[in-house]
């Protein structure tokens, strides 16, 4: 069974319809990587998928259960909050909580979260000595266990990306998302951020990326969705749609992009 | 001024003086959190839709009430708090100072609102979004994420307004509280000038103390950057 | 920290003297009349100086009779509106040269400014509601008391200054069992006892029958001159050490023989204060 059932999903702001009609569904340990340009939708449709929009039409489904349906009401409350965290999710700028240390940013939410949990007050201390361990064991597979307590502004850009990706990785979430996580970062920055997003992988993680940098999603990605105009124009195999394209919007899109690349940089 | 009735007006004056502190310490007690309540009711979104438009009656009232309290003299609130209640016809108000408090509290707590509110409207709404897709709750996200990020952006905005207050507290002479300027005057009329002009000396030395401790809390947040 | 503060004290003591040091230097006198002007400080109150509501111009017995001197002497009279908690340091720092605005000669006064001749008499009035007139006069004691900060009203409440022989009642005994509170003019005063904040208003009693009038907000006050607490003198006050004093206390009594200066009073319905 799929782990991630997208079905219909539709979304417009005032007239413009962003995306439209989107279907796909996503494997266990499948890395996708969704490409097109600017204004193609392929943002709007990690943020309707994070619940940081809420779609018009449409259902979304992890590991069978319907997390969300636009013909039924919006669950609220613990249930929202269930359902938020089986996506996690890696902003294009980061957001990183500029008062906390980077280990802080990595364990706040789970602190937040097991206050909730019934034996929290007997066994405080413990509780919170694992989730520090936890969060130390996060930066560490980002490679950061040395700047744990640095403060954000002490980091490079780079580096809080890093502590971006460790800080969502921390609530182990089914899915996770990252929005043009290199789109704000220097060129030779990239890397140290594309290095750990390959890891991942490596190790199965199951990852929707929304991307720019073509040849790393050649590389890392299992399948690619080409999107444009708010619709899916071309899904496959990653060599196959980047390498291969069978539709001539992506053939064009890649020329374009590659055209620009080569020009942007001399 | 340096003879023994030198020595009786100082002691007056700052028996003035202490009442301005007073009125200073109180004021920012209460004006301070009533302002961030006075906030939340004008970012409240609590409202419905009125022949297509949409009308919110908490934000329309809180609004209404920061721009008369913004609007209007502080020393003109004065009078309409003292006075007011028994020109209409209600039981007068004995206290003096009551009045004062009860006016720079309201008044101060509108002024704190308007600046928590640019403050809040400042942070980027990516914080807010990092906050939910970690399942955190709104509040949550206010206390443990956004408060101090707004704290520290209002600091210094707030600390204008704090030396402000320490030489508003004056004006409630107008409703003749004894305050350090009213006592200073009592010489002025005897023809007497040395102490209206020493009581700047008050206000300053006071308001560096007031410099200083607001330094001190810049300081204690320049760990980070917001 | 205390040595900056005694030099910053020192600093502006120096700055405040120098400027009374500097006006010495020249007869006042002929600094006026050198002027053309006389700068005249006014508070505005009937029937003393105040607008005329219907057409807005500045009259009042005061007014006229500044003006009436000032055409005497060739010179041109200009109001300046000020703080009357500030008219010492206004006169001190030429802003104004005269003070002439009803004011009750006082010993305080007489030592610290030059002041002319009494014009007019004025006695202490006290104002309350009416409703409450009886009650109040029946037993004063437990009620409170309000008098401008300054005042005449005010020095006779506190004993500052002293009953002289033509005090009938000593204030200063006749509300020994009330609560006494300043506030900042006469006006206020009887705000106050409007709005119930106090009780009696003890002010001078030609400002209280030119305010307290029916055709006023004040209309339900009353005005109580039951009790004589004594007579006062207006007098108009100029810098310590004048010439110029003398110059204008001759204009009046010229003014005072040819019968203007009683059209006046007999106009803004002060004949009885008059002094003769």
């Amino acid at each position: 069974m799929a782990i991630l059932e997208v079905t219909g999903l539709s979304k417009h702001f005032g007239e413009l319809e962003v995306i439209r009609d989107i279907s796909f569904s996503l494997e266990k340990g499948e890395s996708l990587a969704i490409i097109g340009s600017s204004g193609s939708g392929k943002t709007t449709l990690l943020r309707c998928l994070t619940a940081l929009e809420t779609p018009d039409t449409g259902v979304i489904r992890v590991s069978g259960d319907t997390v969300f349906d636009a013909a039924q009401p919006r669950p609220k409350g613990a249930q929202a909050r269930a359902n938020q965290l089986r996506f996690g999710l890696v902003f294009q700028s980061f957001n990183l909580f500029p008062q906390y240390t980077a280990l802080k940013n990595v364990t706040l939410a789970a602190e937040l979260l097991a206050k909730e949990r019934a034996d929290y007050k007997a066994n405080k201390k413990r509780i919170l000595s694992e989730i520090a361990e936890k969060g130390r064991a996060a930066l560490e597979s980002v490679g950061l266990s040395a700047k744990a307590d640095n403060y954000p502004h002490q980091l490079s850009g780079g580096q809080q990306q890093r502590v971006a990706i460790a800080r969502a990785l921390m609530l182990e979430p089914d899915i996770l998302c990252f929005d043009e996580p290199t789109s704000a970062l220097d060129p030779e920055l990239t890397g140290e951020v594309l290095n750990v997003i390959r890891s991942l992988a490596d190790r199965d993680t199951t990852m929707l990326i929304v991307t720019h940098e073509m040849q790393f999603a050649r590389q890392v990605a299992d399948n690619v969705l080409f999107m444009d105009g708010g619709v899916i124009v071309e899904y496959g195999k990653a060599e196959d749609v980047i390498g291969n394209p069978r539709e001539e919007r992506t053939r064009r899109f890649l020329e374009r992009y590659s055209n620009e690349r080569y020009s942007s940089n001399g | 001024m340096f003879t023994p009735e030198g020595a009786v007006v100082l002691g007056k004056l700052l028996d003035g003086f202490v009442l301005n502190l007073q009125i200073f310490v109180i004021t920012l007690i209460g004006s301070l959190p009533l302002g961030l309540i006075i906030m939340f009711g004008s970012r409240s979104r609590l409202g419905l839709r009125v022949f297509g438009r949409k009308f919110r009656p908490i934000r329309l009232l809180t609004r209404g009430f920061v721009w008369v309290i913004r609007g209007t003299p502080l020393m003109l609130q004065l009078i309409f708090v003292f006075y007011g209640p028994g020109l209409m016809g209600l039981p007068p108000i004995k206290s003096r100072v009551t009045a004062t408090l009860v006016t720079f509290v309201i008044n101060y707590a509108a002024y704190f609102s308007e600046i928590f509110r640019g403050g809040i409207d400042s942070i980027p709404q990516g914080q807010y979004e990092a906050g939910q897709v970690l399942g955190m709750t709104k509040r949550q996200v206010f206390f443990k994420v956004v408060l101090l990020q707004v704290v520290k952006r209002v600091t210094p905005s707030v600390g204008n307004e704090i030396i402000t207050l320490v030489k508003d507290t004056s004006l409630s002479r107008i409703i003749s509280v004894t305050e350090i300027l009213f006592v200073a005057d009592n010489y002025t009329r005897q023809g007497l000038l040395w102490p209206l002009f020493t009581t700047a000396v008050f206000f300053l030395v006071f308001n560096g103390l007031v410099t200083l401790a607001l330094g001190r809390i810049e300081r204690k947040m320049d760990y980070f950057r917001a | 920290m205390k040595k900056i503060l005694s030099m910053l004290l020192v600093l502006i003591l120096a700055l405040s003297t120098a400027t009374f040091a500097f006006a010495e230097e020249e007869s006042d006198a002929d600094y006026i009349l050198g002027n053309g002007v006389l700068n005249i400080g006014i508070t505005l109150f009937a029937p003393i100086n105040y607008e005329d509501p219907e057409t807005g111009d500045l009259i009042g017995f005061d007014t006229e009779l500044a003006k009436a001197v000032c055409a005497d002497l060739g010179i041109e009279a200009n109001f300046i509106v000020i703080s009357w908690d500030a008219k010492e340091i206004e006169l001190n720092s030429k802003n104004i040269d005269c003070i002439w605005n009803g004011m009750c000669i006082t010993p305080e006064r007489e030592e610290n400014m030059s002041i002319s001749e009494p014009y007019l008499l004025n006695t202490q009035a006290m104002v309350m509601k009416a409703e409450r007139e009886e009650e109040i006069m029946a037993d004063v004691n437990g009620y409170t008391v309000v008098a401008e900060q300054g005042s005449t009203g005010e020095g006779k409440l506190q004993g500052t200054i002293e009953d002289d022989d033509t005090v009938e009642v000593s204030a200063q005994e006749y509300f020994s069992g009330c609560t006494y509170i300043p506030v900042g003019s006469m006006a206020n005063a009887l705000l106050e006892v409007k709005s119930g904040t106090a009780d009696i208003a003890l002010v001078d009693s030609v400002c209280a029958l030119g305010m307290v009038r029916p055709d006023s907000d004040y209309a339900d006050l009353v005005v109580n001159m039951d009790n004589n607490f004594g007579d006062q003198f207006y007098g108009i006050a100029f810098r310590k050490g004048s010439d110029f004093t003398a110059m204008v206390n001759e204009s009046i009594a010229k003014l005072k023989e040819d019968g203007t200066v009683a059209e006046l009073a007999e106009k803004y319905g002060l004949t009885d204060a008059l002094i003769q």
